[in-house]
């Protein structure tokens, strides 16, 4: 967009600070988002932009010739060219209307149809005839020189093309070519020459090419001057392609009636050092040739024949769907701020880059104990590629999936166990996929996702780099320089970074068809609601059809099916099993059991039943106190209540395991301590940084997580607690807060670290019911200091 | 890496007595103080605290430890450590006295939204306690580039954690993500020439072997000083001392 042209520079800011802040207002189909500015915000970018200095070279031309607002009279002879070919007009009508406009079009041209142009010269008011001409003539130029045909214009939807079909116009006959006077033309402005390239080096004009436009004369290849003069296809539509209107030579015909191709220009070469202009105009010129050489090409192979289905692209559907969705990713630049796809690095696997990888295994294992390559304990999530891999089809030839990455020098702990030369590169990356390798004692070893891996530059086949995400990049700088102490940027060389910042942008989509369900992606794509407080982007609203946003939600499930098989991720329809009631019951059961086994069954049954006995007193409080239909639900309430105690009491008091278990499974325990372990002020580390319902965190700065409910699918979410790490392209501030191997928590729920991290998920997944209970009720409304 | 000329730190260095030529197995001592040497006087930064407000400032505020100045402007958890004047990878002699590390283990606690101690000099072999006396949550994540690839991990409270690090270069950043002024810096020597300056900015390294070497001082706040990685060149005399002051200029950095 260029204003420079604008008249009012007032008028201009103030269009430009409407268009920032909605530009659906001027333009109700643009890919323009909304960007959710306050109006302040609006004008400073508004300012911004008017600030920046245009080459006004460009527009000097526009400047020049400003053409004075058109007469009246103009306008009538203007309009007079399209009303006299309107139907059923004659040229004394045309006077009449052009004075004062139809009055009844049914009556004056009854051929007119309901949608005609000229409906809008109806009935004008003494006034108004210049605009209404305006309109007239505008309407008519856009659809005679077929503008829509590029340009997104209202109205012209269903337009047909101004120009003749090419789907077979590879098979033209040339018969039916009208070549008119062409071949004067050409002699008349052209001078042939043999050849366009020089033989020696095809980037440069042949010799003789170069003297034609010496001589001011454009240069025609002999080839198709003879196709030419020979009425061959190819040589119309050389020459068609060159120059559209050299067809109307020594044709005698009025102006509107010339031919409407425009002149294209497909080359744009730029000077080189030293390079005079005979030269360039010779090297434009052959570039142009050779690109218009590429155009006949496709033109003339355009044959209309039905292609056979063997040689057609018919993927599968995950395939198509990625395929499709790209192009929307495509359409709206999702890349531009979002890592879409991580990099694929394939790397020679020698003795030397065994041992490296060995070493730099060794060191990763040391500190993950707690959740992976532990050899007494299989990996938590093996089937998923953020944690397993299958070993290498070649065990010399490795396949990496990583990001951001570097390249630095080995470190003197590296230089000295492996004896490698110091100065040698090593490419670094972070996996964003698990990789499997083989070690030097032929052991498969795999590292996990999120580690960062350095293989030897020298010994890297092949390298695509990840793909999008280059505002996010370009952010992080600016931020930490910002703020410092919230943004500070960590590590040295190229692995400088800082997470904290990471997180308050936009966030990488990798694996976003793992992460969220399709129903809610599908909602967010088409309205964008805010999700993580702390972000300092928030997503753009743009104008995405539902099909759009439908290609975007297979997208990603179609990609990460691909990628991660394992998982068994299913698109565009999920079920969540945890929602299931005999899944909720089963739960219940297996916590109980779980709870006797461990032989905590007991001691949990007297402190459930001390905090019924609690809730049955608040609720013995609360029937005595309630009035008119309140108090009978509150009495019901009480009378449940006091059942439950009752049942609980003579369990605990007799010790009767069994009907202490059937108690707690009916008092769905498992559910119950589940919410516990997310929702307990002061106890619960989720609270720490996130909202649960209405209970509030200590600081925000993650998501809240009744959203997960809606949001996410269960196992990630299950992944994603188990360790954060693993499924991120940056080290989140998210920790691991439930530790494999250690039991934390167990005052709030009992059980394992994964069982727990279980729990948490089931909860998370059923979050409206379990907030519901009438123990989480009342527990709730006792820990977070009341509703 | 910075030139010995233009770096962040002015360098004085005070040969006090020489005796000689040394040899392998003679040994002598290192010390010096490292001062403020920036243009304004430092003033702490009080840390805005945005959570746990009871716990944290139960103790009294909380300030900003990029750098710890002392009222006779002595520098705190400077690192400084010596390394072979021509190959930094170089094994240098160890006294027979520090051939093995005194203890085995080395607690870096979060008893008020803190780390405590703020820096820590360990030595390969010494395993790091992440420890969390407090009432409430910690967690511990630390980033150490190839050699330490880190980890994120809750502590709750009363909780620890054992960490075993590996020598490197590179300084190993800890930080609590819950409490997120909280930060912590390790480094991890494979050899016991090193030391950390203490409230009035001093350090000593006792039982050095005599010779020339490279003294090397690393800062939070303004990285590598006193030449870079490759430090300043140093001569350590037999049986006697040495000693080296610095000054910190923060605007060099």
């Amino acid at each position: 967009m260029h204003l420079k042209g604008q008249k009012d520079p007032v008028a201009s800011r103030r269009w430009l600070i409407q268009w920032v802040l909605n530009p659906n207002v001027s333009h109700p189909r643009t890919r323009m988002p909304i960007m959710h500015l306050k109006p302040a915000e609006a004008a400073r970018v508004a300012d911004w932009l008017l600030s920046q200095k245009v080459d006004d070279r460009e527009f000097q031309e526009w400047n020049d010739k400003d053409v004075p607002a058109p007469t009246q009279e103009m306008l009538k002879n203007l309009a007079r060219v399209y009303l006299k070919k309107a139907p059923a007009v004659n040229t004394l009508k045309v006077d009449e209307v052009l004075e004062k406009g139809f009055t009844d079009l049914k009556t004056e041209a009854p051929l007119m149809t309901d949608d005609a142009d000229e409906q809008v010269l109806v009935n004008i008011k003494p006034g108004d005839l210049n605009d209404k001409l305006k309109y007239y003539i505008g309407k008519k130029a856009v659809g005679r020189m077929g503008c829509f045909a590029c340009h997104d214009i209202p109205g012209y939807e269903y337009a047909k093309p101004i120009g003749t079909p090419l789907n077979d116009w590879g098979k033209k006959d040339p018969a039916r070519l009208a070549f008119e006077d062409i071949v004067a033309f050409v002699k008349a402005n052209y001078q042939t020459v043999p050849a366009r390239d020089d033989p020696t080096d095809k980037a440069k004009p042949a010799k003789k090419w170069t003297e034609a436009v010496k001589d001011g004369k454009k240069p025609y290849e002999q080839f198709f001057f003879d196709a030419l003069e020979g009425h061959m296809r190819e040589g119309f539509l050389h020459q068609k392609i060159e120059d559209p209107r050299s067809y109307d030579y020594n044709r005698d015909m009025k102006w509107d009636d010339r031919l409407r191709m425009p002149q294209f220009r497909f080359a744009h070469p730029r000077r080189t050092d030293g390079e005079g202009d005979d030269e360039f105009k010779a090297r434009t010129d052959q570039a142009e040739a050779e690109a218009r050489e590429a155009v006949m090409t496709f033109i003339l192979g355009l044959v209309a024949e039905p292609i056979h289905p063997r040689y057609l692209n018919n993927p599968p559907p995950d395939r198509l769907a990625e395929v499709k969705g790209r192009q929307v990713l495509e359409k709206f630049n999702c890349a531009g701020c979002h890592l879409v796809r991580p990099g694929v690095y394939e790397v020679r696997a020698d003795q030397q880059t065994r041992e490296l990888l060995k070493l730099s295994h060794d060191t990763v294992a040391k500190g993950l104990s707690t959740d992976y390559g532990d050899v007494k304990a299989p990996i938590d999530f093996a089937a998923d590629n953020a944690w397993g891999a299958p070993p290498p089809a070649d065990p010399d030839r490795l396949q990496m999936f990583g990001v951001r990455p570097g390249i630095r020098k080995p470190t003197p702990r590296q230089v000295e166990q492996l004896g490698i030369d110091p100065d040698r590169d090593l490419l670094r990356f972070r996996l964003a996929d698990a990789a499997a390798f083989v070690d030097p004692a032929r052991q498969v070893k795999v590292f996990p996702a999120g580690v960062n891996v350095g293989v030897f530059k020298d010994q890297v086949v092949s390298e695509s780099r990840s793909f999008g995400g280059t505002f996010a990049d370009l952010m992080v700088p600016y931020l930490a320089k910002k703020d410092l102490t919230k943004y500070k940027m960590e590590g040295e060389g190229d692995d400088r970074d800082s997470n904290t910042a990471r997180r308050d942008l936009p966030p990488p989509l990798v694996r976003e068809g793992e992460r969220v369900q399709p129903e809610w992606l599908f909602t967010f794509l088409r309205n964008p609601t805010p999700i993580r407080p702390q972000v300092i982007l928030r997503m753009p609203k743009f104008n995405m059809s539902d099909d759009d946003a439908k290609a975007l939600v297979n997208y990603f499930g179609g990609a990460d099916k691909l990628r991660n098989p394992g998982i068994g991720l299913t698109y565009p329809y999920l079920t969540v099993p945890q929602r299931d009631e005999f899944y909720w019951r089963e739960r219940s059961a297996d916590y109980v059991g779980r709870l006797e086994k461990a032989g905590e069954l007991e001691a949990r049954g007297k402190s459930y039943l001390e905090e019924t006995q609690k809730r049955l007193e608040a609720a013995r409080e609360a029937a005595t106190a309630a009035k008119d239909d309140a108090k009978k639900e509150a009495e019901a309430q009480r009378d449940a209540l006091e059942a439950e105690v009752k049942a609980l009491k003579e369990a605990v008091d007799t010790k009767n395991a069994a009907r202490l278990k059937k108690s707690l499974e009916e008092a769905q325990l498992y559910w119950s301590d589940g919410y516990r372990l997310l929702a307990t002020t002061g106890k619960s580390i989720c609270l720490d940084c996130h909202r649960v319902g209405a209970v509030k965190a200590k600081e925000e700065q993650g998501p809240p997580l009744e959203l997960a409910f809606s949001r996410l699918r269960p196992d990630w979410t299950e992944h994603w607690m188990a360790n954060p790490d693993r499924l991120l392209t940056y080290p989140t501030p998210m920790p691991q807060n439930f530790p494999r191997g250690q039991l934390l928590f167990q005052e709030l729920m009992s059980g394992s670290s994964l069982e727990q991290v279980g729990a948490a998920r089931d909860v998370l997944m059923n979050l409206p019911k379990v907030a519901d209970m009438p123990v989480n009720r009342s527990y709730r409304a006792a820990t977070s200091g009341g509703k | 890496m910075r030139s010995l000329l233009s770096a962040a730190v002015t360098a004085a260095l005070a040969v006090v007595v020489f005796a000689g030529s040394a040899a392998a197995d003679d040994w002598g001592t290192v010390k010096g103080r490292v001062t403020w040497g920036g243009k304004s006087a430092y003033k702490p930064e009080k840390i805005e605290v945005t959570k746990d407000q009871e716990h944290c400032l139960g103790k009294g505020d909380l300030f900003r430890e990029e750098f710890v100045v002392g009222k006779n402007g002595g520098v705190k958890d400077v690192f400084v450590w010596l390394q072979d004047a021509s190959d930094p990878t170089a094994k240098l002699p160890i006294h027979p006295s520090l051939k093995k590390p005194k203890t085995k283990e080395v607690v870096m606690d979060q008893p008020c939204c803190k780390f405590v101690p703020h820096a820590i000099a360990l030595r390969e072999g010494q395993v790091l306690i992440g420890k969390n006396s407090s009432p409430i949550a910690h967690n511990m994540h630390w980033l150490g580039g190839d050699d330490n690839p880190g980890d994120n991990k809750l502590i709750p409270a009363g909780g620890q954690i054992e960490i075993t690090l590996n020598a490197s270069r590179s300084p190993v950043e800890v930080k609590c993500d819950i409490h997120g002024w909280m930060k912590g810096w390790v480094r991890v020597f494979n050899h016991p020439y090193f030391a950390l300056t203490d409230a009035d900015g001093k350090f000593e390294i006792k039982n050095a072997p005599a010779g020339k070497y490279n003294i090397v001082m690393w800062q939070e706040g303004v990285g590598w000083v006193n030449g870079g990685k490759k430090g300043q060149p140093i001569e350590i005399p037999a049986d006697k001392t040495v000693e080296v002051d610095e000054k910190l200029k923060p605007e060099d950095k």
